[in-house]
């Protein structure tokens, strides 16, 4: 494996000066301040005290300072391990799970820090089971399953590579139903009872005419008339479970 | 250099360590009062008191009975015949003031035996706490895992960490010692009770190896922990080694050598530069001559070269066990 062109974790000491992480939860001894644990930090690296300043001042921990670590809340023990991990001016920032347990407060700081730091040119590598968190705050993604890597690219990219969907609404929909399987789409009611119109699976953004246009052309060659043709939009969850249906992740859990 | 400053800040800044120091200063204090109280000269006020116990017993009824069984029958209390023998056993039996003063000075030369190990095998067991405790509280936090991505190097780390116990209990011990034996000769000085060069001699020798001798109890406490990455397994580990250890060698095959491979036995040695123990297969017989010191057969020598042996390996051991699995195993 090679971080910033050298191979760790033999070659690590080379690179770890550009390498900030906080993995799991945060460690510090908790009977000192956390002032205090961030100066032990950076005197281990050769750093002043006024670079733990500055990096309380960036996580808003400046006036809790001088508090014992034990003190702090979930919210500001993440924000003082962030602070500690950016000690070093990380080129690569790792978080892990960095939400966990916080309230609603405390994960809005923390994603509000975050891109902060990636609006000042840090590349921030987030490990997160929220999905929603990731496609808030990231520009890329990777989703590992079973160890394996199955899809990897700009969250844009990703979500517009999945099956696009569209609620479309005709005056026949038995009709149109018929006409849209036969054309190869995937298609089921809006409502198994009394369904009011149909979902439709384009098969997906690779194509060369973009789905809605297909649909409305295939029903409009059958004088079938779109009343309604709706995208809807996929997440990054729902294209996680789409990606891993065949799989059995997440069955366990 | 660095990384042993911030191990020495990180010491500094942990209250069990300041509190450990704090009881390595403060009872070598109490031990020091308690010596200089038990060997203050006799006051007038005391040899008057005495004297009064003494003639008080002096009526008693049965000494005056044991002194006339005495003159009837001198040989029996062995009093010396040919003389006079009402004088020999009154001066015999008659309580005299001085028995009821029974402190002795302050002698230095008489003290080294026993607090000259006394003194460092209690700040062993302090510095031995103060090193687990130190890096046990490291594990406990988790903050082992932090201070691994500031510094990966992890023989490094341990090298600086080890570096900081054994530092700090060396100058604790060496001051420690020094003050408690400098303070016992300033007040013996201003008693006007010489100390005989030969005694600087050997304190010299008792402190240089004590401050050895608990500087590598530090190390061994601290390399137990980074072991087991837990002070209460390093403290269950010493107690069952304290109680356990002298109970299993006292069973074993040894040849009356049991003694020789008990742990106070070693430290003794070490800091006394030997010490005679008992050889539980020969009788022991002690006799001594007028103004000689006393004399045993059955009696063996362990000298310091042979404690330092038996040390060395369990300092060696707990080293290389420490630095093993902090450098291969995952740190949390």
């Amino acid at each position: 494996m090679q971080l910033f062109g050298t191979t760790v974790p033999t070659k690590l000491p080379e690179v770890i000066g550009r390498v900030g992480a906080v993995v799991e939860s945060p460690k510090f001894a908790p009977h000192l301040s956390g002032r205090r644990n961030l100066m032990l930090l950076a005197r281990t690296i050769g750093l002043s005290s006024d670079r733990v300043d500055e990096v309380l001042a960036r996580v808003s921990l400046a006036g809790r300072d001088q508090d014992p670590f034990r003190t702090y809340s979930l919210g500001m023990k993440q924000r003082l391990a962030i602070a500690g991990a950016l000690l070093k001016r990380p080129h690569l920032l790792i978080l892990d799970e960095p939400t966990n347990g916080l309230d609603p407060a405390g994960i809005r700081e923390i994603r509000d820090t975050i891109r902060d730091l990636a609006a000042s040119g840090v590349t921030v590598l987030l490990s997160s089971h929220i999905l929603a968190e990731v496609q808030q705050v990231c520009t890329s993604a990777t989703i590992i399953g079973h160890g394996r890597m199955l899809a990897s690219g700009p969250v844009d990219e990703l979500l517009a590579s999945a099956n696009e969907s569209y609620r479309v609404v005709v005056g026949d929909l038995a009709t149109a139903h018929r006409v849209l399987a036969e054309a190869g789409f995937s298609v089921s009611p809006d409502d198994p009872e009394t369904p009011t119109g149909l979902v439709v699976e384009s098969g997906g953004g690779s194509q060369a005419v973009p789905g809605a246009a297909r649909i409305s052309e295939t029903l409009g060659r059958r004088n079938l008339w779109v009343e309604e043709l709706t995208p809807l939009r996929i997440d990054l969850e729902t294209y996680f479970l789409e990606l891993t249906r065949d799989q059995g992740l997440g069955e366990s859990q | 250099m660095r990384l042993l400053g911030v191990e020495l800040t990180r010491l500094r800044w942990r209250r069990t360590v300041l509190a450990l120091l704090a009881a390595a200063i403060l009872i070598p204090l109490v031990i020091g009062a308690a010596v200089v109280w038990d060997t203050r000269p006799v006051s007038t006020a005391d040899l008057v008191a005495a004297q009064e116990m003494a003639d008080q017993q002096a009526d008693d009824p049965f000494v005056l009975d044991e002194i006339e069984q005495c003159v009837a029958d001198p040989e029996m209390y062995g009093a010396p015949v040919g003389t006079d023998v009402q004088q020999a056993c009154e001066e015999m039996m008659l309580p005299q003031a001085e028995w009821f003063i029974s402190r002795t000075p302050l002698d230095l030369s008489s003290m080294i035996n026993d607090l000259g190990p006394a003194i460092p095998i209690l700040l062993v067991v302090l510095m031995l706490l103060l090193g687990a405790t130190f890096v046990g509280a490291d594990w406990a936090s988790g903050s082992m895992s932090n201070q691994l991505l500031f510094e990966p190097r992890r023989t490094r780390v341990w090298a600086a960490k080890a570096a900081a116990v054994a530092l700090v209990a060396a100058v604790t011990a060496f001051v420690v010692q020094l003050g408690f034996w400098a303070a016992l000769a300033l007040v013996a000085r201003s008693r006007d009770v010489s100390v005989n060069p030969e005694v600087w001699d050997s304190l010299v020798g008792i402190i240089g190896r004590g401050t050895l001798l608990v500087a590598g109890a530090a190390i061994v406490g601290f390399s137990l922990t980074m072991a087991f990455r837990s002070t209460v397994a390093t403290l269950g580990l010493l107690f069952a080694v304290t109680v356990g250890s002298t109970i299993v060698i006292a069973t074993l095959p040894l040849q009356g050598n049991n003694e020789r491979w008990m742990v106070p036995t070693n430290l003794s040695a070490f800091v006394l530069n030997g010490t005679d123990y008992y050889n539980t297969q020969e009788e022991t017989t002690c006799s001594q001559e007028d103004g000689e010191e006393m004399v045993c057969t059955g009696m063996s020598r362990l000298g310091v070269g042979g404690a330092s042996a038996y040390l060395g390996f369990i300092l060696v051991g707990t080293g290389a066990l420490g630095w093993q699995s902090f450098r291969r195993r995952d740190v949390p």
